[in-house]
């Protein structure tokens, strides 16, 4: 990721996406469905309300109760992953 | 009930409470788990599956789990890609003062299930004014999609049928209805009732508006009576929550199915899915469609549209009696009769065979519908 430490992330208001038991599944803004898996899911329903990356690594250690690393790793990967499919917007 | 068919209808009774259809106890062996799976894709109920491995009522091995996984994101990727159609067209349609209300599958998904994943659809379903149905397929075909098949004559649809359905480059479909259901049940509703209500759901952060509680029900009922056999358990199933749980007027919804002429099929869909998922919970609903006799007109109606007597032929025969006065049954007759020269062509008919053709099915129509036998068999 090349976004800064005070970047905020969100999903658009207008993104079209299901939850599945396996985690989530998002339309890419070119037509792709982009798979969310397990820990993932709690990433993608945190972004219904803006964050930075380290408020979203909290979250998922909290709610998770994940170590910061594990924590990290899940959302740079998820955070990764949807910015490259166009599905998160990013702030400054 | 096979055991069989008992299991994909236990797969689709997940999560009634009233249900006594028992779930299975153990994984079945690989060769009844792909007659089930595919049963349960063809019905449309990965997503209902899916739930009740989930919950822990439906036991399956880890393979037949990742199956189930991938099957249920495959149908969700597709409703989404229907989303955003929805979407397009939605916004033409209303740059083009067209007001449209979604039915069937998105509807049913956002505002009668209570997870939208548990209700895929394999298409978008639309009601329009009849008189704008021209300007509908006009602002369609400027996005890019194209008519099926040409209509049997071009005032066809907005003066007798269900209405047409176009398809997008990608393969996806919209079909635009001008009326509930094709037959003699769409014939019978008055379309200006369809306008009355509304009930507003959003997808991707836009307001559309369905139709009313009362008339989704209906719509769910006359779909699944005479909609074609298709999924009919996602069908039986989406009567079954809003019967349970709809948030409608009882009254007002007899009074609506007796005003439409639909009584019989609402009564005979609400004991299908009651008999179907073996619903013990009794409603004022399922008390009445218990109740509720079926004259033999009716049963014929219904009987069109079932198996092993749902042709064209019979269903066109049985929907003269929604064709009001003499002049509009004897054009609808001469439309389907007489059809357009390219109707006949994507049909690979020539006009002498498609009469030809057409009187021995209506004669057979008449015969099975009145439950008669062709003279020399007698």
């Amino acid at each position: 990721m090349t976004q800064s430490r005070t970047d905020r992330f969100r999903r658009p208001v207008d993104a079209l996406w299901r939850a599945v038991p396996s985690g989530v599944v998002v339309l890419g803004r070119a037509g792709t469905p982009v798979r969310v898996n397990g820990p993932g899911r709690a990433v993608w329903e945190a972004l219904a309300q803006a964050g930075t990356r380290d408020e979203l690594v909290s979250m998922l250690g909290r709610d998770l109760h994940l170590d910061p690393p594990a924590a990290a790793t899940v959302v740079d990967s998820v955070l990764g992953q949807l910015v490259e499919q166009g599905v998160v917007e990013v702030s400054s | 009930m096979s055991d069989a068919y008992a299991s994909v209808a236990a797969v689709a009774a997940h999560g009634i409470p009233g249900s006594e259809l028992d779930p299975a106890i153990e994984p079945l062996d690989e060769a009844s788990w792909a007659i089930l799976f595919s049963a349960v894709r063809r019905e449309r109920i990965t997503g209902l599956l899916a739930a009740a491995v989930t919950a822990g009522s439906f036991p399956i091995t880890d393979a037949q789990a990742e199956q189930v996984v991938d099957a249920h994101v495959e149908d969700m990727a597709g409703v989404l890609l229907l989303e955003r159609l929805l979407l397009t067209v939605a916004a033409a349609l209303d740059s083009a003062g067209i007001e449209a209300r979604v039915l069937k599958g998105t509807a049913v998904a956002h505002l009668d299930c209570h997870d939208p994943s548990l209700r895929p659809f394999g298409d978008i379903d639309l009601l329009v004014r009849p008189e704008q149905l021209a300007a509908v397929g006009d602002t369609l075909e400027r996005l890019g999609l194209q008519p099926t098949a040409p209509q049997v004559r071009p005032d066809f649809p907005s003066r007798f049928g269900k209405g047409f359905v176009l398809r997008s480059p990608e393969g996806l479909e919209v079909d635009v209805h001008r009326t509930l259901a094709g037959g003699a049940y769409g014939l019978r509703v008055p379309v200006e009732d369809l306008w009355r209500n509304a009930r507003p759901f959003v997808v991707g952060g836009t307001v559309l508006h369905a139709l009313g509680d009362e008339e989704r029900l209906l719509h769910a009922a006359l779909h699944a009576a005479v909609g074609g056999q298709v999924c009919n358990l996602l069908s039986l199933r989406d009567v079954a929550d809003m019967a349970l749980y709809g948030d409608f007027d009882h009254d007002h919804l007899r009074a609506l199915a007796r005003r439409w002429g639909v009584e019989a099929a609402l009564a005979t869909t609400v004991r299908s899915a009651w008999e179907a998922f073996r619903i013990s919970d009794v409603t004022a609903l399922s008390r009445w469609a218990e109740r509720h006799p079926i004259p033999a007109r009716e049963a014929r109606i219904l009987a069109a549209h079932a198996p092993p007597r749902s042709t064209y032929a019979a269903q066109a025969l049985v929907a003269l009696s929604g064709v009001d006065g003499v002049r509009a049954r004897v054009s609808y007759l001469t439309s389907l009769a007489l059809p357009d020269r390219q109707f006949l062509q994507s049909r690979g008919y020539t006009r002498r065979e498609w009469l030809s053709r057409g009187a021995g099915r209506s004669w057979e129509a008449v015969h099975q519908l009145h439950g008669r036998r062709r003279p020399e068999e007698a």
